[in-house]
C-alpha cells in the first residue's frame, strides 16, 4: 500500500513538466546566476570610499604593501577566500549618495591619524566589508587607531535602501499576480471566453485591471510608506507627484509583462511558474534586498536596467535624494517603453478561447 | 421566411479529424432545435463556430443574414450563450456575477435581478459561486446567457452532470424561455431532454447530420413505432413463425432467447406472438412492450450497441 500510494504521488509530481523545471531545473539555474556566472576564478570585489585621502594608507602602497590601479588603492584580502577591497577616492557628498543608492556599504576616512569607518552596522553586507577591511588593513602593518561611525542619518541607512526597494517589489508583484495570474485563471474557468463572448470591448478588461493595480499598488505603497516614516522616520525629500508618476510608469512595465506572461497558458501550474520566473530572478538580481552591485561590474550596465531596478533606483533616487525628472526622466521612459512593447507583443501573442 | 441561422457547406477539421463534415443547416425564428449524438459527434465544434468562438475552415454561417466576420459586435448583442463548462468568480455572489454580466452586455442592475428570479436563484442572490451547487451553477450561466434577452440562444450541454430534479428545474426554465419566442440550439446526449423541450432534433455523428425533424417525424419515419421486448425460457425456431409475424422486424440476441419485435402496432402484433408462443409450448420469463424512443432510433440509425440479428 505504501508503495502504491508512493509510486502514484511520484507519477503524478514527474508529469508535471513544470513542476519538473522548478524542483530541479531552476535551483540549478539560480546556483549557476549565482555561483558560477558571479563568482567564479575573478576574486570578490568591495568598493569602499575613500574620502579626503589618507596618508597611512598612501605610506602602505608606498611600502608595496597596499597596490594601485588607478585612482583605486586595492587590498587583498588574505586567508578568508578570494577577496578584494578596492578603496576609491571620492568626495564626500558623492560617497554619501553612492551609499545611498546602495552601490557602495562603506566609506572610509582619516581624521587625526585615526581611520574612520563610517556604515550601518544593521547591513550584515557593511558589516561584512568593514571587518574584512580592517583585518585586512591590520595584516598589513602594526595595529592602528581606529574608530567605527555609525552612519544613521536619513538615507544612509539599511532600511532607506530596503524601503523603497520592498515597494518596487509591491508593484511587480501586485501586477504579476493581480494581471498576469488572474488572466490566467480566467482563461482556464473558461470565463475569459465567456466575457469576450459579450459585446465588451477587449480592451476594458485590460484597462479596469490596469486601474485596479495602480490604486492597489498605490494603497500597499502608502501604507508601507507611512509605516516607515513612523518607525524610522523615512520621509520622501523629492516630489510626490514625481514619485506618483513613476509608480504609474512602474505599473504600466508590470502590467505589460503581465499580459505577455499571461498570454498564452491556460494551465495554472505552468502559471505560477510563469510568475516565478518573471518575479524571482528581479527579486534577486535587481537591488530590492542587497544592491546589484555586489554582482560583478561587467553586470551592471544590464542589471541596472531590468525593470525592477529601473523603478527601485528611480524610487530611492527621488526618496532620498530629491532627484527631479531630469534624473529619473530616462527611467520612467524605459519603463513606459517596456511596458508598450510587452504589452503589444502580449496582445499579438493573446489566446481569447 | 427568413431563416435566423443559416450553415452553408461548413467544414471544420482538427488534424485528421472532421469534426464537421460539409454541413448545411436552416433554423427558424421561435425553433428549439436539440442537436443530440455521442461524445465526439461535433456537435460543441458545431455550436462553437454558430458562436463565433470557433471559425469553419470551409463553408458560411450566416445569423440574421450576417456573419462573425463582418458584424461581430452585433452579433455578440444578440446572442447568448452558455459552455460546455463556466466557472465562475469563486468569491462573487450570484447577483454579482450577474450584475458584473448586465454591465458587459449594457443592460441595468435591474435585468440582473430580473434573472436573479427567472433562472430561481433568488434565496442564493448573496450566494457565493464557490458555494452553488452543480444544477444552481447551470442555471447562474444560464441567467448569464439570458442577460441580454437573446433572440438566439445557443446551450452546450447544459444538463450533464445535472440529477434528475435539477435537470427538470433547468427544462421549466427553458419553456418559459420558448414563449418569449426565443430560437434555441440545446446540445445534449440525453434524448429525454430533446423530446421534453425541442420541437425539432438534429442527430449528429462523425460530424453529419443523420436525421432532421420533430419528434413524432422521426419515429414515423421509421414505419414502426412500438416495440415488444422477449426474454424466453428456451432459444426461439422463427422457422415455425406464422408469415403475419415472420415479416416483422426482428432482433435476436446471440442465445436465441431473448430479443425485440418493432411493430407498427402492438394492439395489433401481440396478441398473435402471445398465441404463437402457447402453440409451440415456449415458456415466457419476461415481457415488455413500449413505443419507441429517439434512444431506440439513434441506436438504429447509427447500428451502435444494437442486438445482433438471427
Amino acid at each position: 500500500m505504501m508503495f502504491q500510494l508512493m509510486s502514484s504521488q511520484f507519477k503524478i509530481f514527474i508529469r508535471e513538466p513544470g513542476v519538473l523545471f522548478w524542483v530541479f531545473g531552476f535551483p540549478i539555474l539560480m546556483a549557476w546566476v549565482l555561483g558560477i556566472a558571479f563568482s567564479g576564478d575573478q576574486p570578490k570585489e568591495h568598493i569602499v570610499a575613500l574620502v579626503g585621502g589618507s596618508t597611512q594608507l598612501e605610506a602602505l602602497v608606498a611600502q608595496g604593501r597596499l597596490s594601485k590601479t588607478g585612482p583605486d588603492l586595492e587590498l587583498k584580502i588574505e586567508g578568508l577566500g578570494n577577496e578584494l577591497v578596492k578603496l576609491r577616492p571620492l568626495e564626500e557628498s558623492e560617497a554619501l549618495s553612492s551609499l545611498r543608492r546602495g552601490n557602495l556599504e562603506l566609506i572610509l576616512e582619516e581624521r587625526a591619524g585615526e581611520l574612520v569607518y563610517r556604515f550601518d552596522p544593521r547591513s550584515e553586507a557593511a558589516k561584512g566589508v568593514f571587518l574584512l577591511l580592517s583585518r585586512g588593513l591590520n595584516q598589513q602593518a602594526q595595529t592602528r587607531p581606529e574608530r567605527v561611525e555609525v552612519i544613521s542619518a536619513k538615507g544612509g541607512r539599511y532600511i532607506d535602501f530596503l524601503i523603497p526597494g520592498l515597494m518596487a517589489m509591491g508593484v511587480m508583484n501586485s501586477c504579476i499576480w493581480g494581471i498576469g495570474w488572474a488572466t490566467i485563471e480566467l482563461r482556464m474557468k473558461k470565463l475569459l471566453r465567456r466575457m469576450v463572448a459579450t459585446p465588451m470591448p477587449r480592451y476594458a478588461l485590460f484597462m479596469a485591471q490596469f486601474f485596479n493595480r495602480v490604486l492597489i499598488s498605490s494603497l500597499e505603497t502608502a501604507i508601507l510608506f507611512f509605516f516607515a516614516w513612523m518607525y524610522f522616520d523615512i520621509t520622501l525629500q523629492g516630489s510626490f507627484a514625481l514619485f506618483l508618476l513613476l509608480m504609474l510608469c512602474g505599473n504600466l512595465a508590470f502590467a505589460g509583462i503581465a499580459v505577455l506572461m499571461a498570454s498564452r497558458t491556460a494551465n495554472t501550474t505552468v502559471g505560477s511558474g510563469l510568475v516565478n520566473l518573471v518575479t524571482m530572478p528581479m527579486m534577486i538580481l535587481s537591488g530590492v534586498f542587497f544592491s546589484y552591485h555586489n554582482f560583478p561590474e561587467w553586470s551592471w550596465p544590464v542589471l541596472s536596467h531590468l525593470p525592477l531596478s529601473l523603478l527601485a533606483d528611480g524610487m530611492r533616487a527621488i526618496m532620498h535624494e530629491g532627484a527631479g525628472l531630469a534624473q529619473v526622466g530616462v527611467k520612467m521612459g524605459l519603463l513606459v517603453f517596456t511596458g508598450l512593447v510587452t504589452f503589444w507583443g502580449g496582445l499579438k501573442l493573446f489566446k481569447w478561447y | 421566411m427568413e431563416p435566423v441561422i443559416r450553415l452553408q457547406g461548413v467544414t471544420k477539421q482538427f488534424g485528421k479529424l472532421t469534426a464537421c463534415d460539409g454541413l448545411n443547416l436552416e433554423i427558424y425564428r421561435g425553433q428549439f432545435v436539440g442537436l443530440l449524438g455521442p461524445n465526439g459527434a461535433g456537435k460543441t465544434t458545431l455550436v462553437e463556430m454558430i458562436e463565433g468562438v470557433q471559425a469553419p475552415d470551409q463553408g458560411f454561417i450566416y445569423l440574421f443574414g450576417t456573419t462573425w466576420k463582418d458584424n461581430r459586435k452585433g452579433l455578440q448583442g444578440r446572442i447568448g450563450l452558455s459552455f460546455q463548462e463556466t466557472r465562475f468568480f469563486d468569491k462573487l455572489t450570484t447577483f454579482e456575477t450577474l450584475n458584473l454580466f448586465a454591465s458587459l452586455y449594457g443592460q441595468p442592475a435591474q435585468r440582473a435581478k430580473d434573472n436573479l428570479e427567472l433562472v430561481h436563484l433568488g434565496d442564493k442572490a448573496d450566494t457565493w459561486a464557490a458555494d452553488l451547487s452543480g444544477g444552481q451553477r447551470q442555471r447562474l450561466a444560464l441567467g448569464v446567457a439570458l442577460m441580454n434577452d437573446p433572440e438566439i440562444l445557443l446551450l452546450d450541454e447544459p444538463t450533464t452532470g445535472l440529477d434528475p430534479n435539477s435537470r427538470r428545474d433547468l427544462w421549466e426554465i427553458l419553456k418559459k424561455v420558448k414563449t418569449r419566442g426565443t430560437t434555441l440550439i440545446l446540445t445534449t446526449h440525453y434524448m429525454e431532454e430533446a423530446e421534453a423541450l425541442c420541437d425539432r432534433i438534429l442527430f449528429m455523428d462523425h460530424g453529419k447530420f443523420l436525421a432532421d425533424g420533430s419528434l413524432t417525424e422521426l419515429l414515423s419515419g421509421m414505419g414502426l413505432t412500438e416495440m415488444i421486448h422477449f426474454e424466453l425460457a428456451q432459444p426461439l425456431d422463427k422457422t415455425s413463425l406464422p408469415k403475419e409475424l415472420l415479416g416483422l422486424d426482428w432482433h435476436l440476441d446471440e442465445t436465441g432467447r431473448q430479443g425485440h419485435i418493432k411493430v407498427e402496432s402492438v394492439i395489433l402484433s401481440l396478441p398473435l406472438f402471445l398465441d404463437w408462443i402457447e402453440e409451440r409450448g415456449h415458456v415466457l420469463k419476461q415481457l415488455q412492450s413500449r413505443r419507441m424512443t429517439l434512444d431506440d432510433l439513434f441506436v438504429s440509425m447509427t447500428g451502435r450497441g444494437l442486438i445482433e440479428s438471427p
